[in-house]
């Protein structure tokens, strides 16, 4: 017992070990490299904690990324939902749109994001629709597989319970989809926003991905660290708590 | 059987049904041929650049398409070669040491939620617009998933009987290693290098796309910029052809694979 929680306590040791393992190496870098390649992590700190408390030069773009993968990704879980759910029912339509589906999974679909720009043009309802675009792949591969894969014994006790559809799915079905359908939201939503960064990146007028590749002048070594360490931070907390979140529901269930 | 016939049947229907409005929109000029070209005509041009390279030579002074094709080809192999050789000996070393497995398995396991292409305009800072960053983004993008999937591919060896038989057997460890794990953990490790291709694939592309001087995905940004709309349909289709061909091959590949594996 004591031998298994000291080495529990040494893995701890070492999970936080390595941020700080990656800060002095960073530290190390800078000092060797000089200031001007790569920036230090206290004054890249600093002009991080200027983009958000003093000057604001990161919150603009921070607010305008954010909406883009807010309503991006809501369409993309509404419609990954929707037609999960008609996939997953469906045996036919299933096996028509799988190598559709599994394919798209495939490509790159940022070389397609010109035909983003002839639709919806240079601004923010292009990235919305590209973030859409890239999440809604998982959300529907994941809400089909399980629905398909509800045992069929679960079906039959409801009946033998002469459970209505309304029950049916309240009680049974919904219960037994909830964990691969967190695990789906979760991929969507980092697809979503790999896609509306990556739109961002290629072409726009505002946005965190704008800032990456527009920051020029004075600190832009400083601003291009502190922006890929703000959409880290968004994107680890997001997943941990999905995370939580689907721990805990394949517990219960 | 006649219901699988069935399935086929629609598949190619609804392919073709896409391909026939598309081309139907873009014939009658419901949407300007500036920005929608006819399907049949983005396979003509596609022909005509890739195989006789009488359009390109022009537009992109002197690289043809097929030469772009030929340097996104060979980024993708050396990004992907790179990943696996780093990948399966990181794999198998967290796989051996499980204390070093629990400590970076929570920084693997949310590796994939970071876009990791914000990092590309660092890594151009560092190495330069050009062949290099864009294979490291490949790189970067690929090892991942070849590592967590060596890693769990053994583990799950070590729940089975197979290496207590091999011990039984008083097989030297090394043969243990390479007659017993290596074999058994192949489903695994296979749909890890299956992934890793994929996201080589991607990563070489986006990066090409968003900020380099040559590759496929450069040439359907440039002639997006350009306006040269026949062009960038033809890269386009090149390169969606390019990565259904891939991923439906290895799918097929794994399918047989695990096929074997299961009787």
């Amino acid at each position: 017992m004591t031998l298994r929680s000291r080495s529990e306590l040494f893995v701890k040791l070492g999970v936080t070990a390595v941020p700080v393992l990656i800060i002095l190496l960073w530290q190390l870098g800078a000092a060797l490299l000089g200031e001007l390649v790569l920036p230090s992590p206290l004054n890249t700190f600093s002009v991080l904690r200027g983009g958000i408390i003093e000057n604001g030069w990161l919150l603009s773009d921070l607010k305008d990324t954010m909406i883009e993968l807010g309503v991006g990704y809501s369409f993309a879980v509404i419609l990954g939902l929707t037609i999960g759910f008609i996939l997953g029912m469906n045996h036919f339509l299933r096996e028509v749109a799988e190598p559709f589906v599994l394919n798209t999974y495939a490509i790159p679909k940022v070389t397609l994001f010109p035909i983003f720009l002839f639709i919806f043009g240079l601004g923010m309802e292009s990235k919305i629709a590209f973030g859409f675009f890239h999440g809604i792949f998982p959300i529907i591969i994941l809400t089909t597989s399980a629905i398909k894969d509800i045992k069929n014994v679960y079906l039959k006790v409801g009946r033998s319970f002469r459970l209505n559809p309304l029950q049916v799915y309240r009680e049974i079905v919904f219960p037994a989809i909830l964990p691969s359908l967190m695990t789906g939201l979760r991929l969507g939503f980092n697809l979503s926003f790999i896609g509306v960064i990556l739109g961002e990146m290629a072409a726009s007028k505002s946005g965190l991905g704008y800032a990456l590749m527009k920051s020029e002048g004075a600190f832009y070594m400083e601003k291009i660290i502190s922006i890929v360490l703000v959409l880290s931070i968004i994107a680890i907390a997001v997943n941990s708590l999905c995370y939580a979140m689907e721990r805990r529901l394949s517990k219960v269930s | 059987m006649k219901s699988a016939n069935k399935i086929t049947l629609t598949k190619w229907l609804v392919l073709v049904g896409a391909a026939g409005c598309l081309e139907l929109i873009a014939r009658t000029g419901m949407i300007r041929r500036s920005t929608l070209t006819p399907v049949s005509e983005m396979f003509v041009t596609l022909w005509r650049c890739f195989i006789t390279g009488e359009i390109a030579v022009t537009f992109l002074q002197g690289s043809s398409i097929a030469e772009n094709f030929f340097i996104t080809f060979g980024e993708i192999l050396l990004s992907f070669s790179f990943a696996v050789f780093v990948g399966l000996p990181v794999g198998i070393l967290l796989w051996r040491f499980k204390i070093l497995a629990r400590i970076l398995n929570p920084y693997l396991v949310s590796y994939y939620a970071i876009p990791v292409f914000a990092l590309y305009p660092l890594i151009v800072r560092f190495f330069g617009v050009g062949i290099l960053s864009i294979t490291f983004m490949g790189w970067l993008f690929a090892i991942v998933a070849i590592i967590i999937n060596t890693a769990t591919g053994f583990e799950e060896v070590d729940k089975r009987i197979y290496p207590q038989v091999g011990k039984s057997l008083r097989l030297s460890p090394l043969r243990i290693f390479l007659w017993i794990y290596f074999p058994a953990a192949t489903p695994y490790i296979f749909a890890g290098l299956k992934l890793g291709f994929i996201y080589s694939i991607i990563g070489v592309i986006a990066s090409e796309f968003i900020l380099s001087t040559k590759g496929l995905g450069h040439l359907v940004r440039f002639s997006y910029s350009a306006f040269e709309t026949e062009i960038m349909y033809a890269a386009m289709l090149l390169i969606v052809i390019i990565a259904v061909l891939v991923n439906s091959v290895l799918m097929r590949m794994e399918a047989r694979l695990y096929g074997r594996q299961a009787r």
